[in-house]
Formats: structure tokens, C-alpha cells, sequence
């Protein structure tokens, strides 16, 4: 009886030695990735994540990060290569948005204005702007919006330019452009939130709270969350956070329909339609 | 023979039952008017309306082939409406709710609406892509799980062809049936049929008085009618058939008079080769391609994971003919099984301007879209796949 206890505990030891053993070089890696990408060395980075990756393939997370730094990699040398100016430009949004995802402000920034020097228009420098006050760097935005002559400009630039004269101290300005800012009917989600941003700068919490209810409202279910997290850590709201309104407005529903839908023609055939009527009745409350 | 039929009958309804209740199973996937639902979007764009499979086409190919032999057979001792309606009909006499008989002109007035109704069904249908039907289709409110894909309108058909089978003889089968309107042209060809002797026949009528399609037995020498359902109610209501007054069977030369088990060993016969071919030969039920097949072409068989609908086959092709860093350049050819758990794949492709690897990642990596700023993961895996293997990136030597 006795020996077979210690055969058991020493072919438990035997087999647990090599997968402990595994998992602490994976995490090893991983860490070593984390650093690397950390420093800004992405084919490091690319390198150890896919290293602990193969060593424990039962860790989703270490595939994910493997995946996601090769997607930047693999974009930033496709960018460097394309000559073609619709595919760059292609190339770069969905570059800017992987640097956004992962909290690449300065490289998100240097591709915004390498976006903005090629297009040149309202929207790049509403992107470039967005990035630069992400930054901090409020009298870059300023300069690059006021570059925008009065034609182009937009609720969604002016707004932005408001929020960077204010955080500038330059309220009388901002106030200006805030009372000059005529939203259209059906204007976006990220003009809304501006517009709260700007309202909250210039000490106007009820347009303020409004403001941010209409962009919950206009943003789909599943694009909310995000909202949320970036509105309870901007600055621009640190006046407001902590009060009830702010709480309510961001737990405003959305009145944007959305469903699980696969993209199938329609949904009348659909074997999934069931599963798909309840989660849109859900999102919708 | 009438209790050999209801056995029938019933042990087919309860597989039915028991197959969409307990099994789980979908039973349109083994409609036959599914068949021909399916069959225009299948031939002109590949693809199979949702819920549907090609075993429609298996199914569908043995009720013809059966039709043509035993005519309408399939109504008398396969179809669930049918079953439930003639049980109806039965309880309906015994409680002497029996209406008086439909007019001759008005049955065949009335009988002309099923085409109607199946003309209508077929250009809605083909029209939207998607099974307009169900919504009305009392067989699909008995034989549902009753779940939110159910319409109130369903039950209203379903109820109103209870009521009416109460009182008159299989109305929704001779009037207004859809996959009638589909057998009757063959059942006219049928080969099987029944047989009077005008010697033997006594003209007493029963066999006229018991027919459920109201057929004017005893005034014909053959019953040719594509309505007949080969039920062979007159040959047991018929009190001289001993003496060869009433037969069902081939023409002479085929032997004249078959008995019940041969009808049953050909209805089983083709509704069993319908089943072994739709297993045997699975046709895909999602095909789509792009470009022209070079003169030597690559295969390969994926097995995914979430390829549950043709929705999500569209979904699929949507992510194999991307057009960022991920992109399967030249010819290809995606035929899908889509179905819960994991889907089969078949995918055809150009070997000199792609290969395997690169149709995995195609599938299961997300794409970036301009329209919404955003990343689109894929909600694919392959089974099998890899991605850190061969993978250009983690291989290509770095600058020095």
C-alpha cells in the first residue's frame, strides 16, 4: 500500500515537474514580449509572444498578444512598401486604430499626421487632433484645427478646438465656439461626445449631460462600453464624474438597433433567428 | 389494408415527432416542397435557403420518383398534415359534423388553388431568398419547435385546416396543398392505379361514397385521376372484392393486380434511397466562386468551427475574398456544408498564387473596416490551424 502511495506521488511528481516547468518559461517569454513591446522592439515583442505561445498552447492570452503585435508588424511594413495611395491610406486607418487599441498615443499621433499630411482634409485633422489631446499636446490641436478654414471646418473639429482652447485656459473662446456650434440632426456619436467634452471644459454640466445621453443613445449596443471607459477616464469630465447626472447619462440605452446577426440576406430562414430576436430585444432595453 | 396504412401513417408521425421533439433534429431539412423552394436559388446562385439542405433534393427526387409509381401515395401514408387531417375527418363523422359533398364543379374550381398557391409560394420565395411560407405553413406549425420563428398566422391555417377537416373530407389536401400542386402532374403519369370490373362491379357505390378525394370510383373503369393518393379505401369498402371488382396494380403487362406490400416495399424503397443519397453523396449547400479556374487547381478540406448558417457562409466568402494583407489572391471556390458544432469545407484555389496556410489566415484573421473604424474579428476556427506555423514574419531575418 505504502509503495504504491509513493509510486503515485513520484509519477505525480514526474509529470508535474515538466508542465510547471512549461508554463514558468511561457510566462518568462510572455513577460520578456511584454517588455520588448513596452520599449517599442515590436519583432521582439513578436518573437517572445510567439515563443510562449508554443510553449503553452493552452494560454489564449499569449496567441492573442502573439497576433495582435503581428498584425501592427505586418502593417507597418506593408505601409512602408505601398505605392498606392487609396491602399495606403487603407493601411494606415487600420494601423491608427490597432495603435489606438493598445495605447500607442505617440505612434497613433505620428501616423495621424503622416495621414493628415497626405489627405489634408477635415477629417484627418480631426483624427490628428483627437490623438494630439489624447497626448496632452492641446496647442498642437489647436494649431492643426484652426488650419481649417471656415468652410471646412465641422461641429465635430470645432468642438474639438473648443476643448483644446479650454484646456489651453482659454475659456471665453471656447465658450464662443461652443455657442456657435450648430449640431445636425442625426450627427454622430463621436460629435455628441465632443460636444459633452466641450460643454463639461466650459462649466456647462446640464448641455453637458445632454450632450453625452444623445451619444449613448446614437451609439450602437456593443460600441457603448467603450464610450463609458474613455468618458470615465477623460479629464475633460473630472468636474462632472462623480455626479449622479454623469452616472445616469452614461448609463443612457442605446436606440441603435444591433443584433448577433452572422450577415446572412435576411433573417426570416435563419436557424439562429431566435437566438437572434432575444439578443436584440436585450440590447434594446 | 386501412389498418396497414394507419400503422404507417402512425409510426411515421411519431419518427416525426420524435425526431423534432426529442432528437432534436430539423424536420425541414426532409421536406420535400423544401426541394423545389431551394432549387432556384440553388441552381442560379449555389446556395440553399436557410433551414434547408440539398436532402430537400434527395427527398424530393424519391416523392417524384414514388408519385410516378404509386401516385399520390405520399399524401395517404406519409405526410403529416395528411395523416392528421384524415384522422380529423374520421373524428368529424363520429361526432356527425360530416358536411354534405362539395358540388363536382366547385372541388374542381377549388382544386385549381393549390397551383395558385404554390405559384404564389415559389415567387415570393425566390424572390426574397428566404422560406415566406413558413409563416402560413401549417405543417411547419405542428412540426416547429414553437419557438420565436412561429407566427400567430401559422396557427391560424393550422387551426382553420382542423376545422375544416372536421367537417369536410382532406380540404387543405385536395385544394390547397402546395406539394400537391408539385405531385399532381406526376401522379397523372403515375404507373400504379386503381382498376373497376365493370363484370364484377355491382354499382353500389361504396367505393365512390369512401374516397377521401372525392374520385367518382364507380362510374370509372380506371381511376387516372393525379389526385388519387393510391389510400385504397374503395378496395376495402368494396363488398365484392373478392371477386375482382375493384384491383390496384401496374398495367397488364406488369401483372395487373399487385397486393398492399408492394406499394408499401416501393415507398419505402424510394424514400430510402432518398435518405441513403443525401448521406452517401452530400451535395454542398453553399457554393460560391470567384474568377476562372486555372488549368491546375489545389483542394482543401477545412473543418470550421461556427459555420452554422448560410449567413455565416456568406460571412466565410466575405472573409476569403478580403482585400487587405490577408487577401487569397487568384481563383477560388468555397463549397460549404454549414451546420452546428463543425462545418464541412471544401475550398478550391489557385496553388502558384496562394497556398493552404494563407486560406486559414484569410479565414480567421480580423479585417479592418474603413466603413466603421473598426477591427472585424472573425468568428471562424479552423480546426487543425496553426497560425504561429511558417508564419513569414517570425522567419524573415531582421536588420541588422
Amino acid at each position: 500500500m505504502f509503495r504504491c502511495l509513493i509510486l503515485v506521488c513520484a509519477i505525480g511528481v514526474l509529470l508535474s515537474f515538466p508542465a510547471s516547468v512549461w508554463a514558468d518559461a511561457a510566462q518568462e517569454a510572455f513577460a520578456k514580449g511584454q517588455a520588448l513591446f513596452n520599449k517599442g522592439d515590436l519583432d521582439g515583442a513578436l518573437a517572445s509572444f510567439a515563443t510562449a505561445a508554443r510553449i503553452d498552447r493552452t494560454n489564449d492570452k499569449y496567441m492573442e498578444r502573439y497576433s495582435v503585435v503581428r498584425r501592427i508588424v505586418a502593417l507597418r511594413q506593408s505601409l512602408q512598401a505601398e505605392a498606392d495611395a487609396e491602399r495606403w491610406l487603407y493601411l494606415a486607418r487600420a494601423l491608427y486604430a490597432l495603435y489606438c487599441q493598445e495605447g500607442m498615443l505617440s505612434d497613433a499621433a505620428a501616423l495621424a499626421q503622416a495621414i493628415h499630411g497626405k489627405l489634408n482634409d477635415v477629417s484627418s485633422a480631426v483624427i490628428l487632433a483627437e490623438t494630439q489631446l489624447a497626448l496632452g499636446q492641446n496647442a498642437e490641436a489647436a494649431k492643426v484645427l484652426s488650419a481649417l478654414g471656415e468652410h471646412q471646418s465641422t461641429a465635430s473639429s470645432r468642438a474639438l478646438l473648443g476643448i483644446a482652447l479650454a484646456r489651453q485656459g482659454n475659456l471665453d473662446r471656447a465658450r464662443k465656439i461652443s455657442d456657435s456650434i450648430v449640431v445636425a440632426e442625426g450627427a454622430g456619436p463621436q460629435t455628441h461626445y465632443s460636444l459633452a467634452r466641450l460643454y463639461a471644459l466650459t462649466a456647462d454640466p446640464a448641455k453637458a449631460l445632454s450632450a453625452l445621453t444623445r451619444c449613448m443613445e446614437s451609439l450602437a449596443p456593443s460600441r457603448q462600453e467603450s464610450f463609458r471607459e474613455h468618458a470615465r477616464r477623460c479629464p475633460d469630465f473630472a468636474g462632472l464624474a462623480s455626479t449622479p447626472g454623469f452616472v445616469k447619462a452614461l448609463a443612457t440605452p442605446s436606440k441603435v438597433p444591433e443584433s448577433a446577426c452572422s450577415g446572412g440576406s435576411g433573417c426570416a430562414g435563419c436557424p439562429m433567428r431566435g437566438k437572434c430576436a432575444e439578443s436584440c430585444a436585450q440590447q434594446g432595453k | 389494408m386501412k389498418k396497414t396504412r394507419h400503422g404507417v401513417q402512425l409510426g411515421l408521425l411519431a419518427l416525426t415527432l420524435v425526431g423534432v421533439f426529442v432528437v432534436r433534429g430539423n424536420a425541414e431539412l426532409w421536406c420535400p416542397l423544401g426541394g423545389v423552394e431551394g432549387l432556384y436559388g440553388y441552381l442560379a446562385e449555389g446556395t440553399m435557403i436557410c433551414s434547408l439542405g440539398t436532402t430537400n433534393f434527395c427527398i424530393l427526387g424519391g416523392v417524384l420518383v414514388m408519385t410516378m409509381l404509386l401516385r399520390r401515395a405520399f399524401c395517404a401514408y406519409m405526410c403529416p398534415i395528411g395523416t392528421i387531417s384524415e384522422w380529423l375527418g374520421a373524428l368529424g363523422a363520429r361526432l356527425g359534423l360530416a358536411a354534405p359533398s362539395v358540388p363536382a364543379l366547385a372541388d374542381r374550381l377549388l382544386g385549381l388553388a393549390k397551383y395558385a398557391v404554390l405559384g404564389a409560394i415559389l415567387f415570393l420565395t425566390w424572390r426574397a431568398g428566404e422560406l415566406v411560407f413558413r409563416a402560413y405553413d401549417p405543417c411547419y406549425a405542428l412540426l416547429s419547435r414553437h419557438g420565436a420563428d412561429i407566427t400567430v398566422w401559422a396557427y391560424v391555417v393550422c387551426g382553420a385546416v382542423a376545422a375544416g377537416s372536421l367537417v369536410i373530407s382532406l380540404p387543405f389536401c385536395r385544394w390547397f396543398c402546395p406539394m400537391a400542386a408539385v405531385l399532381s402532374p406526376f401522379s397523372a403519369l403515375g404507373l400504379t392505379r386503381i382498376k373497376r370490373s365493370s363484370e364484377s362491379c355491382r354499382d353500389c357505390g361504396r367505393c365512390a361514397e369512401v374516397c377521401p378525394m372525392a374520385i367518382r370510383v364507380d362510374q370509372l373503369p380506371e381511376v387516372t385521376a393525379a389526385r388519387c393518393t393510391s389510400c385504397m379505401n374503395c378496395l376495402d369498402a368494396c363488398p365484392h372484392q373478392r371477386t375482382g371488382a375493384l384491383r390496384w396494380g401496374p398495367p397488364a403487362w406488369l401483372g395487373a393486380a399487385w397486393p398492399q406490400g408492394v406499394l408499401l416495399a416501393l415507398m419505402f424503397g424510394c424514400t430510402g434511397a432518398a435518405v441513403w443519397g443525401a448521406y452517401s453523396y452530400p451535395l454542398p449547400s453553399f457554393v460560391k466562386s470567384r474568377g476562372v479556374p486555372p488549368a491546375q487547381t489545389a483542394t482543401v478540406r477545412l473543418r470550421i468551427e461556427n459555420l452554422t448558417c448560410r449567413g455565416r457562409a456568406n460571412l466565410l466568402w466575405w472573409f476569403l475574398e478580403r482585400d487587405d494583407l490577408d487577401a487569397v489572391p487568384g481563383y477560388l471556390k468555397l463549397e460549404a456544408w454549414p451546420g452546428p458544432g463543425t462545418a464541412q469545407t471544401r475550398i478550391t484555389y489557385d496553388p502558384t498564387h496562394t497556398d493552404e496556410h494563407k486560406i486559414q489566415r484569410a479565414i480567421v484573421e480580423p479585417y479592418y473596416n474603413m466603413a466603421t473604424e473598426s477591427w472585424w474579428n472573425s468568428p471562424f476556427r479552423v480546426e487543425g490551424y496553426d497560425p504561429l506555423h511558417s508564419d513569414p514574419l517570425l522567419m524573415a531575418p531582421k536588420a541588422p
